[in-house]
């Protein structure tokens, strides 16, 4: 019975939960991946249990690097493989940066940088071993632009260490038939962001409109694809032409 | 100590499978499984039986959690509504899987929606919360012939009546079953292929119609903990004792306290079996 397998972060909502049920609607196994959404954790179960899919949920403190490796373990244990990696946890907090709190500055750091770094590691070994595999790291829309970002800066920074950090695993990983791309939204309707502050934003995208979770569910899904085999240490804006 | 032993991790896992529920005992002496019998008792066609039943909703368990499940798990379950042949059956677990042990709720459902069958199951477990069962206490006895058997009644199902012991050499693995379930789990095919639950918990039906001469009877529900898995070659004993016989709703009930054990030492599974012997005649239904 061949299958394939995804570990989500973030996976219990949002961006990671469209993902979920998007992949499970092609066959995926999803094991979603989350910190504190418990409730939201139960509800995608539910969900992709009406859509009898095989799926898992993991309460997991990805920042912890043994947490984040004990959740590769886990995952493989129970379904003997882990074919992509879906990095979409990414927390984020508007303070001025020099109001900013050590605490804050760290977390920003924790949470949207390293899990990467300490779950790839993990992933890495049985997609080698298979010689295929995806990963897929979130960043943000205008992270390649470097620019000042005093309202957001540490998760900022952390989004572009992440693309520096994708396009590093993407040429480590080429030879081994893994890819490693980035996705970078810019204002989608997720749930992350207040409604009022993507309203305001609205004037700024050139569309003039925010975009949706299924936005980024079919440009993850295609990265995923044989046919986007060739796509590798790429960073895709999903912006709708905002940010670029 | 473990690095790990610091890290909490919650897991829960949804697991499914579908199968088309075959009526596989149409040809059986229990005619609650042909079609014109079952109509008499109210019901639309032959049963499917619950032991098919039950084979079908141990598929993503064993999936999931191979022999940790077989050799040390357990499973409650109970047959609400039959199902008939050709239907879509469809099975979903639900594991806690970070439980010590770990829980998995089952529902054997139709495509309406209506749940059929539902389980409740216990991986890596090693409690014997069926009661301690040691050999002795299950002694071995003759069957009667098959022309001698009684016909069971409230005065002859007493509890504590010593069972007739039956014995089956296994041959495995056993193409005919798999077949018969659709069965594709690689854990029952090999040189190492272990006994399908189907094939175990049909034991326990067995016992019951070699040291009675029953009627139309049903399945009713299983409680069962594995303690090993039986492999090709071994014979396997069941062994055991009425537990209780009683009436509910003009429905005549006898469960049964059985012990299979393998090669004469090894304790395979323990389970308590229920069935109903005399099911209430649609006239009384209706009535």
């Amino acid at each position: 019975m061949e299958h394939k397998v995804a570990l989500i972060t973030g996976g219990a909502r949002g961006i990671g939960r469209a993902i979920a049920l998007t992949l499970a609607e092609r066959g995926w196994w999803i094991a979603a991946c989350y910190r504190k959404s418990e409730d939201d954790a139960n509800q995608l179960l539910a969900m992709l249990k009406e859509r009898d899919v095989n799926a898992m949920s993991a309460c997991a403190d990805v920042s912890d690097p043994d947490a984040a490796e004990l959740l590769v373990r886990k995952v493989e244990d129970a379904w003997g493989r882990i074919d992509a990696l879906i990095n979409c946890a990414g927390p984020y907090h508007r303070v001025n940066l020099l109001e900013e709190t050590i605490e804050g500055w760290h977390q920003m750091f924790d949470n949207n940088l390293h899990p990467i770094f300490y779950l790839s590691r993990a992933v890495v070994s049985g997609m080698k071993e298979r010689k295929w595999g995806r990963i897929v790291n979130f960043g943000m829309a205008n992270a390649d632009q470097h620019v000042g970002q005093p309202q957001i800066t540490a998760h900022y920074i952390a989004k572009s260490g992440v693309l520096i950090l994708t396009r590093s695993l993407a040429k480590v990983l080429a030879p081994y038939g893994i890819t490693v791309n980035a996705v970078s939204p810019g204002f989608i309707e997720s749930g992350s962001a207040p409604i009022e502050e993507l309203s305001k934003m609205i004037k700024n995208i050139p569309a003039g409109y925010v975009g949706s979770v299924e936005d980024a569910a079919s440009t993850v899904c295609y990265l995923l694809s044989d046919e986007a085999r060739y796509i590798n240490g790429a960073n895709i804006h999903l912006s709708r032409a905002w940010g670029v | 100590m473990s690095k790990w032993l610091c890290v909490l991790m919650i897991i829960r896992m949804v697991l499914t499978y579908r199968v088309r529920a075959r009526n596989t005992s149409a040809d059986s002496e229990n005619k609650i499984h042909d079609d014109a019998t079952a109509a008499s008792f109210g019901f639309r066609g032959g049963l499917v039986p619950g032991v098919t039943v039950y084979g079908y909703m141990t598929v993503p368990i064993v999936e999931q959690f191979g022999l940790d499940w077989l050799e040390r798990g357990s499973m409650q379950v109970k047959f609400h509504q039959p199902f008939y042949d050709g239907e879509e059956v469809i099975v979903r677990a639900e594991a806690e899987a970070s439980a010590d042990p770990i829980n998995v709720a089952i529902t054997a459902g139709r495509e309406d929606g209506i749940a059929c069958a539902t389980a409740l199951a216990t991986v890596n477990e090693r409690s014997a919360w069926l009661g301690v069962q040691r050999l002795e206490d299950y002694p071995k006895a003759p069957l009667p012939t098959i022309e001698s058997r009684p016909v069971p009644s409230g005065e002859l199902l007493v509890p504590g009546t010593v069972l007739g012991t039956l014995t089956e050499r296994m041959s495995l693995p056993d193409k005919t079953v798999l077949e018969n379930l659709d069965e594709r789990l690689q854990i029952y095919t090999g040189s190492d292929a272990v006994a399908h639950p189907f094939t175990l918990l049909g034991l326990a039906n067995q016992i019951l119609v070699r040291n009675y001469k029953l009627g139309p009877w049903i399945h009713a529900a299983s409680d069962l903990i594995n303690w090993s898995a039986a492999r090709d070659g071994e014979e396997v004993s069941v062994r055991g004792r009425i537990a209780e016989c009683f009436e509910r709703k003009g429905h005549e009930f006898v469960v049964l306290d059985l012990l299979l054990v393998a090669e004469g030492t090894r304790i395979v599974q323990h389970a308590r079996h229920t069935a109903i012997y005399r099911p209430r005649p649609i006239s009384e239904l209706r009535g």
